[in-house]
C-alpha cells in the first residue's frame, strides 16, 4: 500500500476513534439567536480524571458483583449438558440431585429475606428469564433472528389490557385468550418470514414489533392510545396481607414472585422436554444446515412456524404477568429496545442452549438496576452497554457464556 | 394521483433516501450483510455537520461567509462520517467475516445500539435544531413550477443528490478501483485471486457509502429543520427499504427505490390520514417486497448451490 | 398406485431435463433402476450428475420429463416429501449437523419416521418418551451398522474425515429409505477406506435398499455396479453393465477426448484396464 493511502487510513482510524470525544465535547448553547457551540471542557475532565476514580471508589461493589455473576455463572455451567446421553445420564446423577434440591429450596425461602425493592427486582428479573427463554426458541434453537419480539410481548399484554377494558376480567382470565392470540400471530408472522434469509427475516421482524407498537398508538377506540390501560387491583395480582414469613416486605408481591418462579420451573421442565424431542433436534438441525436438514426429511416450514409459534406463546405469557403485576400497560414499554435487550439476554447467555438465557436474563436486567443506586446515571447508557456486550460476545465468545466450546468453532467458521 | 406539490416533494425525500440506500447496497454487494448501523453514520453526519456550524457561529465565520461554513460543515460530516463508518468495519465486521452469517449481522445491531445510545448521551435527548441562517437562503427563494412552489433547498438537494450520485457512478464504472470493487462484489474469492486488496476494497466501500450518507443527513437537516440521536434509525429503516426495493446489491436499483420511497411517503403525507401512516409506509413496502418479489425491481436471482 | 413397481422398476425417470436460464444442466435424461441394483451414473465434470441427484431429491424441480418412483410420479415434489417417500441422499461436501454428536445426527433423520407432535413433545408424555428410546436404539443399530459405535457421543465436527463420509451414510440410512442415493461417497478416500466402502455399499443393498451412486473413482464403479450410466453435458450417452460402458467408444471420447476416441475406435476397441 502506498505511503500517503497508509497515511490517509491511520488519520482515518484516528478520526473515526476520537470522533467521540467531538460529540462529548462539544454542545448547543441556542439561548441566543444563532446555535453556537459549547466547548464542554468539564466533561473531558470527568471523563479522563474523575471516572477512573469513580470505578476505584466502587471497585468493592463492582468486586462483588463480579463474584455474584462467576457464582452463577460456574452453578448455570455445572447445570448444563449438551449431548442427548448426558442429558439422559444427568437425571440420575445423584450430585446433581442435591445440588437441584438446594437450588430450589434457595429461591423459594428467598423471598423471606427481601425487602420491597429486591422482591420487585426479582420479579421482574424472573419475567425477563421467560422472555428470554421464549426467545431462545427462535432465535437460539432454530437460528432465527427475530428482532420484533416485544411485539409478541405487546400481544399478550394488550390481549389482557384490552379483555379487562371491555369485561373487567381479572389477569388469570385472560393468559389462555393471551396464549391463543399470541400462537395465531406467531403463525401469521411466521408463515411470510421463514422463505427469507438470516438478514432480512431479522428486518421483517422488527417491522412487525414496530407495527405493533404503532397501531397500539393509534387504534385509539380499542387500545386507549397513548394513554395507556390502567388495571385495578382487583385484577391484578393479589398481594397478600403483612406475614410474619416475609418481615422485610411490606408489598405482599410474594404471591408474584412464586406466580413467577413457578412458571420458570414450568418453562425449564418444558424447554428441556423439547430439547430432548424430535422437535428440538430439528430445530437444530435447521439452524446448522437447513438444506441438510430438508434431506433428512424435516418439514422445516412446519418446524420453523412451530417454533415462531411456541415463542410468541411465551412472550404472550409474560406480557399478561407483566400487566398483572404492574397494574399499567401502554405502547411505549414494547419499543425496539426491549426486543434488543432480549435479544442481548439470550446471545449473552448463550444461543441454545437450555439454562443460558436465564443467565443472560439475571445479568443483564439485574447488574443495571443494582448498580443503579451506586450510579444513578447508568441506566441512561443501559443501551451503550448492551451495545457493547453484543458486539464484544459476537467476537469473543459467540457461543455465549453458556454455549459449549463446539458452538463457538460453528459460529466461527463457514460452514 | 400526484400533484406537483407532492410530486416534489417526494423527489427531494427520494433524493436523499437514495443516497443513504447507496450505502447499504454498495455494502451488501460486496459482504453479502446488511450494514444495520449506517444509519447511524448518516445521523452521526448530521451532528457532525451542525456542530460545525455550531463552531462557526462561535467564532464568528459563520458571520462572515454563509456558504463557506456550510460548506465547511458538509465537508466535516462526510470525513467524521467516514471514519466512523470506516472504524465500524474494521472492529466490528471484519473479525467475524469467516463467521456464521448472523454474527455481524447482531454486532451491526449491537454497534447501531451503541451509536444511537452515545449520541442521545453524549448531544441530547431531544432535538436539535439546525441553525436556520445557513438554510435560510435556500429556504427563502424558490421558483415556480407550475402552481407549486420549489424552493432553493428543493433543488439544492436534488441538484447535489444527482451530482453525487452521478460522481459514484463515474467511480463505479470508469475507474480502475471502481471495477475492482464490481469484481469484488461478483466474486470475492476469484477477485482476491487475482491481486485484487479485498480488504482495501471493503475499506472504501464503507468510507464512500458513509460520505454519501453524511451528506443526506446535512441536506435532511436542513429540510427538516433538525437533527435527533434516533434520526439514523427511522431514515434508516426507509433507506434500507428502498434498497431492497430497487434490488440490493444493484447501484441504479438504490436510486430507483429512494425515489419510489420518497414519492410514497410524500403521497402518504399528502392524504388527510396520512401523517401518522406514512412512519409505515416503508415497513409495509418492505413486508411486500420480500414477500412477493424478494430479488426487488431491479435485482438479479440468487440460488444456492447445492 | 399406477403399476410401474410391479415389474421390479424402483425408479424411472423419463425425458429428465433441469434448464438454468439458457444452459441444459441436465437434458432429455430417460433411464430405469430396478429394485436391488447398483446403479452408478458418471461422467465428467459438469456433466450434469449432481444437478440429476438435486432433481431426484426435489431440491430442483425439472423444467421438463417425469421421476416414476416405484410408479409414481415424484417430479417437483419438495425434499422432505420425497425422504419421506423413500429416496435418501448424501452430499458431495459432507454436511453433517456439526453442533450435534454422532448419535444426534442419526437421531434426527428418524424425523420423518416418528410422529411425537408439538404437544408430546412440550410435555414429555410417555409415548413421547417411548419413540425417543427406540430413535436412539435404531440410531445406534445404524451406527454399529456403519462400524461407527464408538463413536456415538463424538461431535459430528470432531470425527476423522472417513468417518464423517460414513456418519453421512448412516443419517441417510436412518431414514428409512428404499432408495439411496449416493453422491461421490469415495471422494477422498485411500484404497483401504475404499474397500470398506464397497463392503458397506453391498451390505446396504443386503438389505433390501437399492443404490444409485455417483463416482469419479473407476474402482468402485466398475467393481460394484450391476449397472452404469454415462452423462456428458448434460444428455446420456450410454448405459449398460460395466463391461459394455467401459469399451463404449462414446464414453471413452467423452472421457479422454475425440482424438483418443478415434483412436480407440481405430484399434478395435482394445482397452486396458484402468487402475
Amino acid at each position: 500500500m502506498s505511503k500517503s493511502a497508509q497515511r490517509f487510513l491511520m488519520v482515518l482510524w484516528i478520526l473515526g476513534l476520537a470522533s467521540p470525544l467531538v460529540f462529548v465535547g462539544v454542545q448547543f448553547d441556542d439561548r441566543t439567536r444563532d446555535l453556537v457551540a459549547v466547548f464542554r471542557k468539564d466533561r473531558l475532565v470527568f471523563l479522563v480524571r474523575d471516572l477512573p476514580a469513580l470505578c476505584m471508589k466502587h471497585a468493592a461493589t463492582l468486586g462483588i458483583l463480579v463474584i455474584i455473576a462467576a457464582t452463577l455463572y460456574l452453578t448455570a455451567r455445572w447445570f448444563q449438558r449438551s449431548t442427548w446421553a448426558a442429558r439422559q445420564a444427568s437425571l440420575v446423577s445423584k450430585n446433581r440431585i442435591v445440588v437441584g434440591v438446594v437450588a430450589l429450596f434457595g429461591f423459594t425461602v428467598l423471598p423471606c429475606f427481601l425487602s420491597d425493592k429486591y422482591l420487585g427486582l426479582a420479579i421482574f428479573t424472573g419475567i425477563y428469564m421467560l422472555l428470554a427463554m421464549g426467545l431462545n426458541l427462535t432465535v437460539g434453537m432454530t437460528g432465527l433472528l427475530v428482532l420484533g419480539y416485544a411485539g409478541f410481548y405487546a400481544i399478550g399484554a394488550y390481549t389482557f389490557g384490552i379483555m379487562y377494558l371491555r369485561w373487567g376480567v381479572p389477569f388469570y382470565v385472560a393468559i389462555l385468550p393471551a396464549m391463543i392470540t399470541g400462537a395465531i400471530v406467531g403463525v401469521l408472522v411466521g408463515l411470510p418470514s421463514i422463505r427469507l434469509r438470516g438478514d432480512y427475516l431479522a428486518i421483517v421482524t422488527l417491522g412487525f414489533g414496530e407495527t405493533v407498537r404503532f397501531l397500539l398508538k393509534n387504534l385509539s377506540d380499542i387500545t386507549d392510545g397513548d394513554r395507556g390501560i390502567v388495571i385495578s387491583s382487583a385484577a391484578k395480582i393479589p398481594r397478600l396481607a403483612h406475614s410474619p414469613l416475609f418481615p422485610y416486605s411490606k408489598s405482599g408481591e410474594q404471591i408474584a414472585y412464586y406466580l413467577v418462579f413457578g412458571l420458570l420451573l414450568l418453562s425449564l421442565w418444558l424447554v428441556r422436554n423439547l430439547v430432548n424431542s424430535r422437535i428440538g433436534r430439528a430445530w437444530i438441525a435447521i439452524r446448522e444446515d437447513e438444506t441438510a436438514a430438508r434431506a433428512m426429511g424435516i418439514n422445516t416450514v412446519r418446524m420453523k412456524v412451530i417454533a415462531f409459534m411456541l415463542s410468541a406463546i411465551w412472550a404472550a405469557v409474560a406480557g399478561v404477568i407483566y400487566v398483572a403485576r404492574e397494574g399499567y400497560v401502554e405502547p411505549e414499554v414494547f419499543r425496539f429496545d426491549e426486543s434488543v435487550l432480549i435479544v442481548s439476554m439470550v446471545i449473552l447467555g448463550g444461543m441454545g442452549s437450555g439454562p443460558g438465557p436465564i443467565l443472560g436474563a439475571a445479568v443483564l436486567y439485574l447488574v443495571p438496576q443494582v448498580l443503579r443506586d451506586e450510579f444513578p446515571a447508568l441506566l441512561d447508557y443501559r443501551l451503550m452497554i448492551f451495545g457493547v456486550v453484543m458486539i464484544g460476545m459476537m467476537i469473543f465468545r459467540p457461543q455465549g457464556l453458556l454455549g459449549s466450546v463446539r458452538r463457538k468453532i460453528e459460529l466461527e467458521t463457514t460452514s | 394521483m400526484l400533484d406537483s406539490d407532492t410530486l416534489i416533494n417526494g423527489l427531494t425525500r427520494g433524493a436523499i433516501y437514495a443516497l443513504i440506500a447507496l450505502g447499504y447496497t454498495m455494502v451488501y454487494g460486496i459482504l453479502g450483510m446488511i450494514n444495520f448501523a449506517h444509519g447511524e453514520v448518516y445521523m452521526i453526519g448530521m451532528f457532525a455537520g451542525i456542530i460545525t456550524l455550531a463552531v462557526a457561529n462561535t467564532t464568528g465565520l459563520g458571520a462572515m461567509s454563509v456558504p463557506f461554513a456550510l460548506f465547511l460543515a458538509f465537508l466535516f460530516a462526510m470525513f467524521i462520517s467516514s471514519a466512523v463508518g470506516f472504524a465500524n468495519e474494521r472492529v466490528a465486521y471484519r473479525p467475524l467475516r469467516r463467521a456464521h452469517v448472523l454474527a455481524p449481522l447482531i454486532t451491526a445491531i449491537g454497534l447501531s445500539t451503541l451509536l444511537q445510545n452515545f449520541m442521545m448521551n453524549a448531544q441530547s435527548k431531544d432535538k436539535i435544531d439546525f441553525p436556520q441562517k445557513y438554510s435560510a437562503y435556500f429556504t427563502d427563494h424558490w421558483v415556480m413550477f407550475g402552481s407549486s412552489r420549489v424552493s432553493y433547498l428543493q433543488i439544492f438537494i436534488v441538484v447535489l443528490s444527482v451530482a453525487l450520485m452521478a460522481a459514484l457512478q463515474y467511480f463505479v464504472a470508469r475507474t480502475k478501483f471502481g471495477k475492482a470493487m464490481r469484481a469484488c462484489s461478483q466474486d470475492k474469492t476469484m477477485a482476491e485471486l487475482v491481486g485484487i486488496p479485498l480488504d482495501r476494497v471493503i475499506s472504501v466501500t464503507f468510507i464512500v457509502g458513509s460520505a454519501l450518507a453524511a451528506a443526506a443527513g446535512m441536506l435532511f437537516a436542513m429540510y427538516n429543520g433538525l437533527a435527533r440521536f434516533d434520526s439514523g434509525y427511522v431514515a434508516g429503516i426507509k433507506a434500507f427499504t428502498a434498497a431492497v426495493l430497487g434490488g440490493i446489491g444493484n447501484i441504479p436499483g438504490a436510486v430507483l427505490g429512494g425515489l419510489i420511497i420518497g414519492l410514497a411517503e410524500a403521497w402518504t403525507a399528502s392524504r388527510p390520514w396520512g401523517s401518522d401512516w406514512q412512519q409505515v409506509v416503508a415497513f409495509v413496502v418492505l413486508m411486500l417486497v420480500l414477500i412477493i418479489r424478494p430479488r426487488g425491481l431491479l435485482g438479479e436471482r440468487v440460488a444456492e448451490k447445492l | 398406485m399406477n403399476g410401474a413397481a410391479t415389474n421390479g422398476t424402483i425408479l424411472e425417470t423419463r425425458g429428465l431435463s433441469r434448464r438454468f436460464g439458457g444452459l441444459k444442466a441436465i437434458n432429455d435424461v430417460t433411464l430405469t433402476v430396478c429394485t436391488g441394483q447398483i446403479f452408478s451414473i458418471i461422467g465428467p465434470n459438469g456433466a450434469g450428475k449432481t444437478t440429476l441427484f438435486n432433481c431426484l431429491t426435489g431440491f430442483y424441480a425439472p423444467t421438463d420429463g417425469e421421476i416414476y418412483f416405484e410408479g409414481d410420479n415424484v417430479a417437483g415434489l419438495r425434499p422432505d416429501r420425497i425422504t419421506e417417500r423413500g429416496i435418501a441422499r448424501t452430499f458431495q461436501n459432507v454436511r453433517l449437523f456439526g453442533e450435534m454428536t454422532a448419535l444426534e445426527n442419526v437421531m434426527v433423520a428418524q424425523h420423518c419416521r416418528t410422529r411425537a407432535g408439538v404437544l408430546s413433545s412440550l410435555l414429555g408424555v410417555p409415548s413421547a418418551a417411548r419413540e425417543e428410546r427406540a430413535a436412539a436404539q435404531t440410531a445406534m443399530d445404524e451406527l454399529h451398522f456403519v462400524g461407527l459405535d464408538e463413536k456415538a457421543d463424538f461431535w459430528a465436527r470432531n470425527l476423522a474425515y472417513g468417518e464423517q463420509r460414513r456418519l453421512e451414510i448412516a443419517r441417510a440410512l436412518a431414514t428409512k429409505p428404499k432408495l439411496l442415493l449416493l453422491d461421490e461417497p469415495a471422494a477422498g478416500m485411500n484404497p483401504a477406506e475404499t474397500r470398506e466402502l464397497m463392503e458397506l455399499i453391498h451390505k446396504i443393498r443386503g438389505r433390501g435398499i437399492t443404490v444409485l451412486l455417483i463416482e469419479h473413482d473407476m474402482r468402485v464403479v466398475m467393481g460394484i455396479s450391476d449397472r452404469i450410466a454415462v452423462l456428458d453435458h448434460g444428455e446420456k450417452i450410454a448405459e449398460g453393465t460395466p463391461t459394455e460402458v467401459r469399451n463404449d467408444p462414446r464414453v471413452i471420447e467423452a472421457y479422454l477426448g475425440k482424438d483418443e476416441g478415434e483412436r480407440m475406435k481405430r484399434e478395435g476397441g482394445r482397452r486396458r484396464d484402468e487402475g
